[in-house]
């Protein structure tokens, strides 16, 4: 019986009415859930509208601190291999280039007065046969 | 400046223009029950579509300076919720456990597992019950598309012009799903 009313685009008017009737009844609920419903709304809508001050300040402290707790304990780049025997080289090394200068340079300083005590005895031999000859004359 | 709730309905819905932040909560007074209906019937679960008509609310709320009249505000209402529902149907997972629960609730509570499968009425006939549950029936079995298209039609009674920018479709595309979800519709009713 229905299926001959049928249009070829439209529902029978009756059937389509009866249908909408029925959709609307299903979805139909007493005011305090439209009241409650628009209570929720506005609760979302004014906490998103509003970032409080004090969840921002609260998010900035943690990022700070994360921030900071990442920079204490975080090594601050990957340690250079440890350079023991090459250092132990480098001081023999260099020992032994120290003496060598000192060597090509001539007396230490430290040995300066050695140095001149020498050179002054060795006058001293040269002088004596001179007062020597002296006396003689 | 806030206007009084007929004159927002015409303004709204025979003048778009834009929307101010003090007309917001009259909108949601009036288009509330209208898009709670339609995610109902997309979603068939009651509590989605409270939630989801929440989220519709809160979306136009937010992106409430960009609209620019070029619709009216219920159909950019009616866009902003299909739109959720295939973001919701997108989350398979979330989808496939509401339904495996809701499923095991009605296997356990002993009733049909058609979420609005029909109470029979004692005022109306059975052959007109009849009717009215091969067509549900028939809703229920047709393509997300159709579908939305079907109910924007019949349970909403939008021209097909809204219809189309509601769901973001040519006209053209509008009348080929409805032609086709109104044969589906015709042969269920007439097994």
């Amino acid at each position: 019986m229905m299926a001959e009313r049928f249009g070829n685009d439209e529902l029978p008017a009756d059937l389509a009415a009866r249908w909408r009737a029925d959709a609307i009844s299903k979805s139909d609920r007493p005011e305090e859930f439209w009241v409650g419903q628009r209570m929720r709304i506005r609760g979302r809508v004014q906490r998103n509208a509003s970032p409080s001050p004090r969840s921002l300040r609260f998010a900035i402290a943690s990022a700070a601190l994360i921030f900071l707790a990442v920079f204490l304990i975080a090594p601050a780049g990957p340690l250079p291999p440890e350079p023991a025997q090459h250092a132990v080289f480098d001081a023999d090394q260099q020992l032994l280039l120290a003496v060598e200068h000192a060597l090509a340079v001539g007396t230490p300083e430290a040995l300066e007065p050695v140095t001149l005590l020498e050179a002054s005895s060795n006058s001293d031999v040269e002088t004596i046969p001179q007062k020597e000859h002296h006396h003689e004359n | 400046m806030s206007l009084s709730l007929p004159a927002l309905a015409t303004q709204t819905q025979e003048c778009p223009r834009a929307i101010i932040a003090e007309d917001f909560e009259e909108i949601v007074c009036l288009y509330q029950r209208k898009v709670y209906r339609v995610l109902l019937l997309l979603l068939k679960d009651s509590e989605d579509a409270d939630n989801l008509t929440q989220e519709c609310f809160l979306r136009a709320y937010t992106n409430m300076k960009s609209f620019r009249g070029e619709c009216n505000v219920q159909t950019w209402l009616i866009r902003i919720a299909v739109n959720l529902v295939r973001d919701h149907a997108r989350n398979r997972r979330t989808g496939f456990w509401n339904r495996l629960l809701r499923l095991e609730d009605q296997c356990a509570a002993g009733v049909d597992p058609e979420p609005l499968a029909i109470v029979a009425s004692p005022e109306r006939g059975l052959l007109a019950r009849e009717e009215l549950d091969a067509v549900w029936r028939a809703v229920d079995n047709l393509s997300t598309r159709q579908r939305e298209v079907f109910i924007l039609r019949f349970a909403e009674e939008m021209e097909l012009k809204e219809i189309a920018e509601a769901l973001d479709l040519r006209i053209g595309t509008v009348k080929t799903q409805l032609f086709r979800a109104l044969n589906h519709v015709r042969e269920q009713v007439r097994r």
